[in-house]
């Protein structure tokens, strides 16, 4: 067991000897007694000293000397941690959708020697692995996330700080932009040391898009999602389905695949309409379908009603289309038409941004945070056992008063029975 | 109580003065009158009874002489008991006053059984208090106004003195813990209306023998007397509480009373027995054990 404050150890000490003096040699007033012949006592002075020097009132000390032993060792804050020894590392791995090349592999496996380690894989979610399973490819691996690999690797870390008299953080991602969010900053910030970045290549990029229309006729969407690929603005393999779908194209789907379900709504009415994609912006005559009915958003029209839905199917993911364009007019062809397209058709989860941070945001990343951010580091947890032992005290308190009182009419009561 | 009146029966009080009562009664009379007993013969003086001259004495003598006899009268008796705080103690028996009520409703008993009226008068602030009487359920009186009376406070014995008439008995049951010498001058002034007098003591056994243990002695009358009290005072204590008694006792019988202390140990009807062996002549007996 340890103690946060040992002083009150002492005080609580201190104090306990002080209550047994005082049951010892401390003055008494001695029981009152009804006595018609008191006249003929001698009047001498009320105090004296006592022949004897006797404990009075044990069970009465017994219990103070509780009382002051129990709120200085709750005050001491005790906490019943083990002895913590030696080092450990958490090192927080991205998931790569291939396997890790030998230097990441073997960077990794030197981080383990001599030392306890804990081993998280993330990527948009993190958990704790084994580190060849870390190392494996991880099919369907989603866009990584520094913030959850950070948050589970922190939390692993705080845990091994209780056992472990050293813990440091390795964090082994390509790093990309796109791994960032608003929150990592100040994720990494909770802890106060510095952390160590591995940073390996950047999992290969998508190729370029390999999207294969079905449609049938005149069909200005299939123009120009073809024109957007020629383009190299779409990007994934997908498949647009402009006919209704057959189960080959429910066959079709697997993970990587994205299946994009775009009716053609020849007989609704067209307006003006506005369309808004995660970096496209279309203004032009559209009629409204179906968009789905759950799912995440890919696009919205102006007024916020969702355009068109993405679910997840078969470790890929489902896209249905609610809109199209009328058979008239080059709207099609027009560059936002174009990276509206490359957005729906593109790969699952949407594009982001695959550039990796620059040397120098890393190195300002690995460094421990300064004063202002370790001051948001929450404090340590209630120290349960020492409010147990203070509320324990106070208890007894309650009880001592209970016990003095008592004293106090048996004495009467005694006196009258004299 | 029945045990106490049972053994008691057929005791008699006789008076330490003669009687200055007109009624017939069992204690001999100041007055002299025409009683069978024969005591003297006086000389006929104008304005005596003529029936009362010895004719045969006349004859033989020719000189006029009257016969004297010895009357005897009632003698009322008065009860002055102590009802004060001091008098309820040990406090969980109350053996000072039980011990007080039992003397005083023996001594009553003793009274009646004479013929004697009795009367009581109680030092309580209930003022109560029982008109002389002889007749049958006097003392049942007695004992229901004792019986239901709780000691408490600190009313003067003194002024209920004054209230007795001359040439009574006067029985004052108290510890005297009080207003010892007020009382001592009232009944000195009673024995001047030529009453009977007598003190009966009430001591408790733990008055005589205190407990050991260091106390804080507080008189039960008077919270200003609170004094630390343990063994080794205990000499000082016997002494000085056996010098008052012995004053005290002496100091009533100077002024012609009988002082009798009966502790809280002794025996009632042995007690009764003692006070009216006192007022005999006899020797004033201490309580046994001091």
């Amino acid at each position: 067991m340890s103690f946060a404050a040992p002083a009150w150890l002492a005080v609580a000490a201190l104090a306990s000897l002080g209550v047994v003096a005082i049951h010892l040699i401390a003055w008494r007033q001695p029981e009152s007694v009804s006595l018609p012949t008191a006249r003929f006592v001698p009047d001498e002075p009320a105090r004296r000293a006592t022949r004897t020097v006797r404990l009075s009132d044990l069970a009465l000390m017994a219990l103070r000397v509780a009382i002051v032993l129990l709120a200085g060792v709750g005050m001491a804050r005790p906490s019943r941690d083990r002895a913590r020894s030696g080092a450990a590392r958490v090192i927080v791995v991205e998931r790569r959708p291939m396997r890790a090349d030998i230097p990441l592999a073997d960077t990794i496996r030197a981080l383990m020697a001599d030392r306890v380690v804990s081993v998280i894989a993330f990527d948009t979610a993190a958990q704790a692995v084994d580190v060849e399973s870390a190392l494996a490819p991880a099919n369907g691996a989603a866009h990584p996330s520094l913030s959850s690999g950070l948050v589970a690797g922190i939390r692993e870390a705080r845990r091994l700080a209780g056992i472990h008299e050293r813990v440091d953080i390795v964090l082994a991602s390509s790093f990309p932009e796109g791994a960032f969010d608003a929150a990592t900053r100040a994720i990494r910030a909770t802890w106060p040391d510095t952390m160590r970045l591995v940073r390996f290549p950047p999992a290969e990029s998508p190729p370029a898009g390999s999207v294969d229309v079905r449609s049938h006729g005149d069909d200005p969407v299939a123009a120009g999602i073809r024109l957007a690929v020629s383009q190299g603005l779409a990007r994934g393999t997908a498949r647009v389905l402009r006919d209704p779908p057959t189960p080959d194209d429910s066959a079709w789907i697997a993970p990587g695949r994205v299946l994009v379900v775009w009716p053609r709504e020849v007989d609704a009415a067209a307006t003006v309409e506005a369309i808004h994609a995660p970096g496209a912006t279309v203004v032009g005559y559209f009629s409204r379908g179906s968009g789905g009915d759950s799912g995440r958003v890919v696009a919205r029209w102006t007024n916020g009603d969702p355009a068109a839905r993405e679910v997840p199917w078969r470790g890929s993911c489902l896209r249905t289309i609610g809109f199209d364009v009328p058979d008239v007019g080059d709207l099609t062809l027009t560059p936002s038409f174009q990276r509206l397209a490359a957005e729906l058709v593109g790969p699952c989860g949407g594009s982001w941004s695959m550039a990796t941070l620059s040397d120098s945001a890393l190195h300002a990343f690995a460094d421990p945070p300064s004063t202002a951010a370790v001051a948001v580091t929450p404090g340590p947890a209630v120290n349960r056992l020492a409010a147990v032992l203070v509320a324990l005290a106070a208890l007894l308190a309650v009880a001592e008063m209970f016990v003095r009182g008592a004293r106090v009419a048996g004495s009467r009561v005694a006196g009258q029975d004299a | 109580m029945p045990t106490l009146f049972d053994s008691l029966r057929g005791l008699t009080w006789p008076a330490r003065r003669r009687a200055l009562g007109v009624l017939p009664g069992t204690h001999l009379s100041r007055l002299r009158g025409t009683a069978p007993e024969l005591s003297e013969y006086r000389l006929y003086r104008q304005g005596d009874d003529p029936r009362q001259l010895d004719w045969k004495l006349l004859a033989r003598s020719d000189r006029a002489y009257i016969r004297l006899a010895e009357d005897r009268s009632l003698l009322a008796t008065w009860f002055v008991v102590d009802a004060s705080a001091s008098m309820a103690w040990p406090e969980a028996t109350l053996a000072k006053w039980r011990t007080a009520v039992a003397l005083t409703l023996g001594l009553a008993s003793v009274a009646l059984g004479a013929g004697d009226p009795v009367g009581l008068v109680v030092a309580h602030h209930s003022h109560a208090r029982l008109a002389a009487r002889s007749r049958r359920g006097t003392l049942r009186e007695m004992v229901t106004m004792l019986e239901s009376l709780a000691p408490a406070g600190a009313v003067p014995l003194a002024p209920l003195l004054a209230d007795a008439r001359p040439g009574v008995r006067v029985v004052v049951v108290s510890d005297f813990l009080g207003d010892e010498a007020e009382v001592r001058s009232a009944g000195r002034a009673l024995m001047a209306g030529h009453c009977d007098l007598h003190a009966v003591h009430v001591v408790a056994a733990e008055e005589l023998d205190p407990p050991t243990r260091p106390i804080r002695a507080v008189d039960p009358e008077s919270d200003r007397i609170a004094r630390p009290f343990d063994e080794t005072m205990r000499t000082a204590y016997d002494a000085r509480f056996a010098e008052w008694r012995r004053d005290t006792a002496t100091a009533w019988r100077h002024a012609g009373a009988t002082w009798t202390t009966v502790s809280t140990a002794d025996d009632p009807a042995l007690a009764v027995r003692r006070i009216i062996g006192a007022s005999s002549g006899a020797s004033v007996v201490e309580a046994a054990g001091r």
